[in-house]
């Protein structure tokens, strides 16, 4: 079974690359580790890029959905200590097979992509976000003639970036955690510190099959904050000048929030006992 | 995964395994040195050690008390085979081990890449002044966590080593609460067990969990691996990690030791080396010891054979050193890859393997393949179970396999030659004697009515194969069954399949589309009602069974190992066998290491061509149909680009003139264009030139394509303009070919005779016409031209041909 191509075809055929979510072939791109962020589209096919279905006007200021909802204004966000929440596309057929790729397949790439989407939508969609404009004297003319001009200039980055943990048991299994890879990725693309600031006490088994109200019950203690880690946030709170700090909670696709919602207790929990004053915010990539 | 290491004192020296579950090996060894295993399967083990040592029965252990990563556990297993031979292990204490097991430890990072690599991200934290703990290997080992498994009965003097002494009779040594949780007879059931499920496989833990629950046995991960480790001890399972390294194969399988396999390890291997019989042995040689004059010598030989048969001019002589000269450069370049890893379940490496810092293993680099990724993850940590139900019995031969996995494929183009010389020499003198085995053969021929020129080729395979199976081999022999388009290939396949199956052996049919799979399932079924049949494709609901004959398509050979005696591969010039190497690699893997292929192909690669026509593949040839005429041979058509017709929007009437001819006798026509793009435009041309005909074009990119090939079939459609895309597998009865553009570099010489070969299918219309239109009479034309009229001569001198 000598099929080899022969030498010459090698070095004459083009290079090409395949996509990452439908395996078509496409312009040859290189390394992925090398590619920068904001060149995640280079890793997909255009017929891919066109499907994603991206949350460009945000329905619901509280949880960033596209549509609005009675979730949030029966129990909004701000009750558990999360300022709000902010998505990148909608949780539709085809984004769950991507995610599904990275979770169950172990396509770590695609993680890469989900991360750069995140890295190019944090400041639109967090521009809808209110809170996020600092409190300033309305004489500050010029902070208002900068905001007119580009209203992006006034938004900070956040100080860390920290993400959902997943339970050591499904971590020695996957060997990954995707939440921490997109963190991991937004950090160093913002060059802000990650840090693991929650420990997750014990697994919840699979979410998809449990009530609503069976959620929030089974995820009631499972995270905790990490002593070691506040300790750090507070030696890095005592070098800056800032007198607050903005956390930023990263996971892979906000269903419900309650996972969110537990974590962002958790990690508000930690900031009172240390008495640093502090928001938490959260960013997934997908929303349901 | 991570993984325990220990060193344990067997009478015969000191060892050191790997462990999955660790109360297994404590059983295991207890088992083992105690009295009351004189019932269960591994007494051999245990008259080994009575036979040998009578008076002095203790196992002296030093466990290592952290897990390290598996991949890290091979290598250190492989270090110590090197260099343990020197050292007095006997007289070291904890302090010692300690010592020499870190260095073990940092020595195999090093060796697999992960030392000083801390992925980017941590640097990141670092410079925020927050440490996050990584987690890698040693910072572990540094941090230094001692667990107490085995209780207090031994003293510890290291905080990471255990050693305790082990003897018999003293029922204290080992006492633990759940050691009666598994009864190791019932062990050793299990483990036989899968043993045998899994005999001719390799999978993942994630395929063997599903495998095991779609067989009634829903186990838990730490049942599988407790049954893992009982079979790896009492050498019934192999491991190796999916993403390998070569120096992590090489050697013995270490995996399957225990007290008595040791000798028998060391016999063979004294053994190995006294005679390497076959070219697979040598092969390896040439690869390990880097004897760069033994690779030269054989290059030059290998290139001055050649030479000779075929330097007629000076631009031949030319082309032949420098084509000599790149096969000798490209082996040395294989030969710097060899350090590099390797998926050990499809043989890619290179780009196609993934890093990434993993927490499975705590590795800082840790490959995943991306190329197999679609069937189960194969990762450097990851655990490759397989079998040794099998081949226990020729444990020789089994070695040698599990290295060759990796490099067979490149520059082996340059000895495959030779070993196929060899098969044929064998072959010829097999059926020197022919007297016994035609008697056989022909009542094997008789109930499956070919035709004479399937007649003769099935004898020819069948007679290569007997005098495969007369003799051990330890390589894989090559057989190339050349049949034309239309002369019934599946036929030829159930007499080797009835004659294998006669001998007891395990047949592979494997076809590249799902689709022929099912079509061919039915007619198997109905040939072989005895034998169970067993399907195989993507969603099939027999993805684990095993039977006499596998059908399959080639990705779901992946997940085979050893299995196969005959592997029957169809088409294997079409699509995704052609220029996939982990394809070929996953076929030459499934298929035994003495094991014989049966390539089918109207069309076979050029270089397997050559190889047959110098008389250095066994080969047999159906130059003719089934029905007896001769191929219908391609006339030239002078015509001008498609595009520029298109443009012009008329066609020349000298094409009009040839379509209308075949309408008129009422034939189908295929038209075949070479970019998708022209179909719509050559309809529309058609159309106009033809308006009461039904026309249609279809092609890769086409929802409808299935539903227009039905109707075409049917006859519904007239005329379907189409791509190669069908340039097999649909069959009309009564049909004329035209190829527009049959200058296109698009269509190679394969192509031209595949859809050439679409023309004079049936008895009754056999001699439907051919035709290629472009503007020039290109190489690639004529070839197929001249590949037809040979096969057409071929077939008029073994008279296969009717009278006419
Ligand atoms: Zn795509
Ligand atoms: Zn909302
Ligand atoms: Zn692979
Ligand atoms: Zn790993």
């Amino acid at each position: 079974m000598q099929m080899q191509s022969s030498w010459y075809e090698r070095i004459a055929a083009p290079r090409s690359s395949t996509c990452l979510a439908c395996s078509r072939t496409i312009p040859y791109y290189g390394d992925l580790e090398e590619l920068k962020a904001e060149q995640w589209r280079r890793s997909l096919c255009p017929s891919c890029v066109e499907r994603i279905p991206f949350i460009e006007e945000v329905g619901c200021s509280s949880c960033g959905r596209h549509i609005r909802c009675e979730d949030c204004q029966r129990q909004p966000l701000q009750q558990y200590g999360l300022a709000y929440n902010r998505s990148v596309v909608q949780y539709q057929e085809h984004m769950k097979e991507w995610l599904a790729l990275c979770k169950f397949k172990g396509n770590q790439s695609i993680a890469f992509v989900m991360a750069g989407m995140m890295i190019e939508q944090y400041m639109p969609l967090s521009l809808t976000a209110k809170v996020n404009k600092p409190t300033r004297s309305s004489s500050d003319w010029w902070s208002m003639l900068k905001e007119w001009w580009n209203p992006e200039s006034i938004i900070e980055y956040p100080d860390l970036v920290t993400y959902v943990p997943s339970s050591l048991e499904r971590l020695e299994e996957r060997g990954f955690n995707q939440a921490e890879l997109l963190a991991g990725t937004l950090a160093k693309a913002w060059g802000r510190p990650l840090l693991n600031c929650l420990d997750r006490t014990r697994d919840t088994g699979k979410q998809s099959q449990q009530s609503r109200a069976g959620r929030e019950q089974s995820l009631e203690g499972t995270f905790t904050w990490n002593q070691a880690a506040f300790q750090g946030i507070r030696f890095y709170m005592a070098r800056q000048l800032k007198p607050y700090l903005h956390i930023l909670l990263v996971d892979d696709v906000y269903t419900t929030g309650s996972t969110i919602r537990a974590c962002a207790r958790a990690l508000q929990d930690g900031l009172r006992e240390l008495h640093i004053q502090g928001m938490v915010s959260s960013y997934t990539w997908a929303r349901a | 995964m991570k993984v325990w290491l220990y060193a344990i004192r067997l009478n015969t020296g000191w060892v050191m395994n790997i462990s999955l579950a660790r109360e297994l090996d404590a059983q295991y060894w207890k088992a083992i040195t105690s009295n009351t295993t004189a019932d269960s399967p591994h007494d051999r083990c245990h008259h080994e050690l009575q036979r040998r040592n009578t008076h002095r029965r203790w196992l002296r252990q030093a466990w290592f008390e952290t897990k390290v990563g598996f991949q890290v556990g091979m290598a250190v297993v492989r270090l110590f085979e090197k260099e343990s031979s020197a050292l007095p292990l006997d007289h070291w204490q904890e302090e010692e081990w300690e010592q020499a097991i870190l260095a073990w430890i940092r020595k195999a990072q090093l060796m697999l890449g992960q030392q000083g690599h801390r992925s980017r991200k941590r640097v990141d934290i670092d410079h925020a002044a927050i440490r996050v703990s990584s987690k890698t290997e040693l910072d572990l080992l540094e941090a230094g966590t001692c667990s107490d498994t085995f209780g207090h009965q031994f003293k510890k003097r290291s905080c990471k080593i255990a050693m305790f002494d082990w003897q018999e009779g003293a029922s204290g040594a080992v006492q633990r609460e759940n050691s009666s949780e598994w009864p190791s007879s019932e062990l050793d059931w299990e483990c036989s067990r899968l043993s045998q499920q899994l005999c001719g496989r390799a999978l993942f833990e994630s395929e063997l969990l599903s495998m095991l629950s779609g067989k009634g046995a829903a186990w838990s991960k730490g049942q599988l691996h407790a049954v893992i480790q009982w079979g790896l001890l009492n050498g019934s399972l192999t491991v190796h990690s999916g993403v390998t390294w070569p120096l992590l194969e090489e050697g013995q399988g270490s995996m399957r030791r225990n007290a008595g396999d040791i000798q028998a390890h060391a016999d063979s291997a004294g053994k190995d080396k006294g005679q390497i019989p076959s070219g697979a042995g040598r092969r390896r040689d040439i690869h390990r010891q880097g004897s760069f004059k033994r690779s030269f010598i054989l290059v030059l030989r290998q290139w001055g054979l050649s030479l000779f048969g075929r330097a007629s001019s000076l631009t031949s002589l030319c082309r032949l050193v420098t084509s000599g000269v790149l096969r000798w450069s490209r082996m040395l370049w294989r030969r710097e890859k060899q350090q590099l890893p390797y998926c050990l379940r499809c043989g890619a490496l290179g780009d196609e393997l993934q890093v990434s810092a993993c927490e499975s293993c705590g590795s800082s680099r840790c490959y995943t393949c991306m190329a197999c990724l679609q069937l189960a993850r194969s990762r450097s940590c990851a655990l490759l179970v397989s079998s040794t139900w099998g081949e226990r019995r020729h444990q020789g031969l089994n070695d040698v396999r599990h290295r060759q996995v990796y490099h067979w494929d490149d520059v082996n183009s340059l000895f495959i030659y030779e070993l196929d010389t060899l098969d044929l020499a064998q072959h010829q003198k097999a059926s020197g004697s022919p007297a016994e085995s035609s008697v056989e053969v022909e009542a094997l021929l008789e109930p499956y009515h070919l035709a004479p020129a399937q007649w003769d080729a099935s004898r020819g395979a069948l007679q290569y194969l007997s005098s495969r199976l007369s003799k051990e081999h330890s390589d894989q022999g090559q057989f190339l069954l050349w049949a034309v388009t239309g002369a019934g290939k599946t036929e030829m396949m159930f007499p080797m399949t009835a004659f294998m199956l006669a001998n007891k052996k395990k047949v592979c049919i494997a076809t590249p589309r799902k689709d022929v799979v099912l079509e061919l399932m039915p007619r198997i079924k109905k040939a072989f009602p005895e034998a169970k049949v067993v399907t195989l494709y993507g969603g099939s609901e027999e993805r684990f069974e095993s039977g006499e004959i596998t059908l399959t398509t080639t990705h779901q050979l992946l997940r085979f190992r050893d299995a196969f005696d005959l592997m029957v591969v169809d088409e294997l010039d079409a699509f995704p066998y052609h220029n996939n190497p982990m394809l070929e690699r996953a076929a030459k893997l499934a298929c035994k290491g003495g094991g014989t292929f049966v390539y089918l192909s109207a069309t076979p690669p050029s270089a397997l061509a050559r190889a047959a026509r110098r008389g250095q593949l066994a080969q047999a040839t159906v130059p003719v149909r089934y029905h007896r005429h001769p191929l219908p041979v391609p006339k030239r058509l002078p015509m001008p680009p498609v595009a520029r017709m298109i443009a012009s929007g008329r066609l020349p009437s000298r094409v009009v003139g040839a379509l209308h001819h075949a309408v008129l006798r009422g034939a189908q026509l295929f038209i075949f264009v070479a970019r998708i793009r022209h179909i719509d435009g050559a309809v529309a041309l058609l159309r106009k030139s033809f308006p009461q005909q039904a026309i249609a074009g279809t092609s890769a990119a086409d929802a409808k394509r299935a539903e227009k090939v039905l109707a075409f079939r049917s006859g519904e459609i007239r005329i379907l303009v189409t791509t190669t895309i069908l340039e097999r597998g649909v069959t009309v009865p009564k049909s004329d070919v035209f190829i527009w553009d049959a200058d296109n570099k698009l269509f190679d010489e394969a192509s031209l005779v595949q859809m050439a070969g679409r023309a004079g299918r049936s008895k009754d219309d056999p001699n439907g016409s051919v035709y290629f239109g472009s503007s020039q009479w290109t190489r690639s034309q004529s070839a197929a031209t001249r590949q037809i009229r040979r096969m057409n001569r071929l077939a008029k001198r073994g008279g296969y041909l009717l009278a006419k």
